[in-house]
């Protein structure tokens, strides 16, 4: 349905603050008020109204800005030593979503890159020479299904990708991103997503992960990092996929689980929030916007006389928000209009 | 906090018997960094000292300037970890560095880890003899399930209750810088927990009153709330339940928009096992105020208890009233998620009606 084809005032819609304000409901309206200004040209109020048929994804624009990635990253970027598959997953992933066809040479130095951030002992890690880690990992193997050839394949070391996984399992069920590191719910996700690639979903492996991930469910209905705490989008979604990895959705209590879901869409924004009371942000079209899949999975298997024939949560109303209010005129998306 | 001399670590003649290791990234890698020079130089000798895994005061040194340069950068956290156990290093300085580093680096998981990670080591020493300790330092009382406060002495009790008060006073520093952190609230749940049932549970009540005094629509305190009550000693027995439904009542009805207390109040009764209809009256009784009454929250609570009677009661009649809050919500009050309401009144349809 969306926001800019609604009926009534854009400015009808939005927060209320119920004349009580507070830090949350004065950044909610500042936000809103920088949207409304993005939005505001394709309304009915504008004198002259631009299309709406006139919004697209600038694609272009924004393969220009991902290959302007690969060869030459500032200094400022060495705070991100640590997550170079990361740089390449997020580079090749954008491309091949948005229809950019990877050539061969790229495709090499991705493979021959990834190759030299496997450890020895299993995983992948950050950089060449760190220790391997999850998030590294679930990045390094993704890029190499991605140009899914059979020497992409080849660059992974099953055996000991299994034993690194099983070395930061822990007995609660839960994955700790590294050997002597935090645990939380991306854990569970990073291992699943990697070892369901490549095929080592052992009965070891898998025990105990989704009852772990079944306890970060809140009184929200949404899913923390770890068990207690607050409903957070990006943890929902490394949850709620570890699950559906696992065939468990089963562990979860699905009718509050929706509800929060459909509940983080900005009633103006058209975006996500990834928490209640918090802001939107373009990032969390993903984390939320990835949740919808899933969840409509998850309903029609309950009933198959009311099949969901679409996604519950407004999918015009998101576009609008990233197409409208998230796409940098240099290339690149954002979060939010600054 | 790092060496404040002119010469780089690496060209003072302690460090000349190290060969360092260049990055090996493989012929013409993908995302190269311009690296500075300090850091590539000081990246090299890191390898060659992370190779051996050399336990010395000059490694100690070495991993705080890289983390300096590099906050993020796991591997030389972990190796510190290591190191600050093996030279058997005073903790409380660690403590604060660390405050130092969350200041400048708030929503780093590194650095909260590694508070976790050095306060779990201290708080060994509370922990009866017999109790194995590991050579990680994270899976050091993990494994034993934490702190059994009831159980220590009086001496260690107030050692514990000094402990937590210094965590739970960094972490407090870290909540008026952003009362939301993520990582601040997930760290300072396991300070409550891992100590044990201590006297901090009841105090964190009063803690989070402040917080929602400051800010009603702050959900991370709401969500604390709900954890003091049904993680640790308090409970929620049929006393605190009323107490709690009462405090929520009292937030709603200053801020009826406000999503945070709504879900509360709907989680705590659920969860103490209370119908919804108990808040039937309350709900109505705010429909009619013109400053109420165009809140989604009070609209989706009052579909709650209808759907909740029409299930028990079965009649048309009451399944008809929650499909007309549903439709309420889709149309009037709350059209983005037009959707989720719509098909929430479908469901509806599998309430089986007595002819």
């Amino acid at each position: 349905m969306g926001v800019l084809n609604r009926p009534g005032d854009i400015n009808s819609y939005g927060y209320n603050d119920d004349s009580f304000p507070t830090e949350s409901s004065e950044v909610q309206l500042e936000t809103e008020e920088s949207i409304r200004r993005a939005f505001f040209s394709y309304t009915p109020e504008s004198p002259r109204p631009t299309p709406l048929a006139s919004i697209e994804l600038r694609k272009m624009r924004h393969v220009k800005y991902v290959l302007g990635g690969i060869d030459f990253l500032a200094s400022y970027w060495t705070s991100l030593d640590a997550s170079k598959p990361w740089l390449c997953y997020w580079i090749l992933h954008s491309l091949d979503l948005l229809g950019y066809k990877i050539p061969e040479k790229l495709a090499e130095r991705a493979i021959s890159t990834i190759s030299h951030m496997q450890c020895e002992t299993g995983g992948f890690a950050g950089g060449p020479g760190q220790e391997a880690h999850l998030a590294p990992t679930y990045a390094a193997v993704n890029v190499l299904a991605i140009i899914g050839t059979k020497e992409a394949y080849d660059v992974i070391n099953r055996t000991t990708l299994l034993e690194f996984l099983l070395r930061v399992k822990q007995k609660d069920g839960s994955f700790t991103m590294t050997v002597g590191g935090e645990t939380d719910v991306r854990g569970s996700y990073c291992a699943m997503s990697a070892a369901t690639i490549t095929n080592i979903m052992t009965p070891e492996l898998t025990s105990g992960a989704a009852e772990f991930v079944g306890r970060c469910q809140t009184y929200e209905g949404g899913l923390g990092g770890y068990p207690g705490v607050e409903a957070h989008g990006g943890y929902a979604f490394c949850g709620l996929a570890a699950l559906e990895l696992l065939g468990r959705t089963d562990v979860l209590d699905v009718d509050t689980f929706v509800k929060w879901s459909a509940s983080r869409q900005m009633s103006l924004e058209g975006g996500f929030q990834g928490r209640t009371n918090k802001l939107v942000d373009g990032c969390y079209s993903f984390w939320m916007g990835g949740v919808f899949p899933i969840i409509g999975k998850m309903l029609e298997s309950f009933d198959a006389d009311n099949s969901v024939l679409d996604f519950v949560y407004d999918r015009d109303a998101l576009q609008e928000y990233m197409l409208v209010a998230c796409q940098s005129k240099t290339g690149g998306l954002r979060d939010k209009p600054s | 906090m790092s060496d404040q001399d002119d010469i780089p670590f690496y060209e003072k003649p302690e460090w000349a018997d190290i060969v360092p290791i260049p990055q090996d990234d493989g012929p013409n890698p993908l995302v190269p960094i311009a690296y500075t020079k300090e850091y590539s130089t000081t990246m090299d000798y890191f390898r060659a000292i992370c190779r051996t895994q050399e336990q010395s005061e000059r490694a100690l040194d070495l991993t705080k300037i890289v983390i300096e340069l590099s906050p993020s950068h796991y591997t030389v956290w972990h190796y510190r970890q290591t190191l600050l156990k093996a030279l058997n290093k005073d903790l409380s300085s660690e403590l604060d560095w660390i405050q130092y580093m969350i200041d400048e680096n708030p929503k780093s998981y590194q650095i909260w880890h590694h508070r976790q990670v050095i306060v779990d080591h201290i708080s060994a020493a509370l922990l009866p003899a017999d109790v194995p300790t590991s050579s990680t330092f994270s899976t050091l009382t993990t494994a034993s399930g934490g702190i059994p406060y009831n159980a220590l002495s009086e001496q260690q009790k107030e050692a514990a209750r000094e402990a937590v008060k210094v965590e739970l006073a960094f972490i407090a520093a870290a909540l008026e810088e952003d009362s939301k952190n993520y990582h601040a609230w997930s760290y300072r749940q396991w300070v409550l927990s891992h100590f044990g049932p201590g006297p901090w549970w009841a105090e964190e009540l009063e803690y989070i009153d402040k917080l929602l005094e400051t800010d009603i629509r702050n959900n991370s305190a709401w969500n604390q709330r709900f954890y003091a009550f049904t993680q640790g000693p308090l409970g929620l027995s049929q006393e605190n339940v009323e107490k709690e439904i009462k405090y929520t009542k009292t937030k709603i009805e200053r801020t009826p928009s406000n999503e945070s207390p709504w879900v509360y109040l709907g989680g705590v009764l659920r969860k103490a096992n209370h119908p919804m209809s108990e808040i039937k009256e309350f709900c109505e009784s705010l429909l009619p105020m013109p400053r109420a009454n165009f809140s989604p929250y009070l609209h989706s609570t009052l579909l709650e208890i209808y759907e909740e009677e029409a299930k028990a009661r079965r009649t048309i009649e009451s399944v008809t009233k929650a499909k007309e809050a549903a439709v309420m919500l889709a149309e009037k009050v709350d059209p983005i998620r037009a959707k989720y309401w719509n098909w929430r009144k479908g469901q509806l349809n599998n309430i089986s009606v007595e002819a």
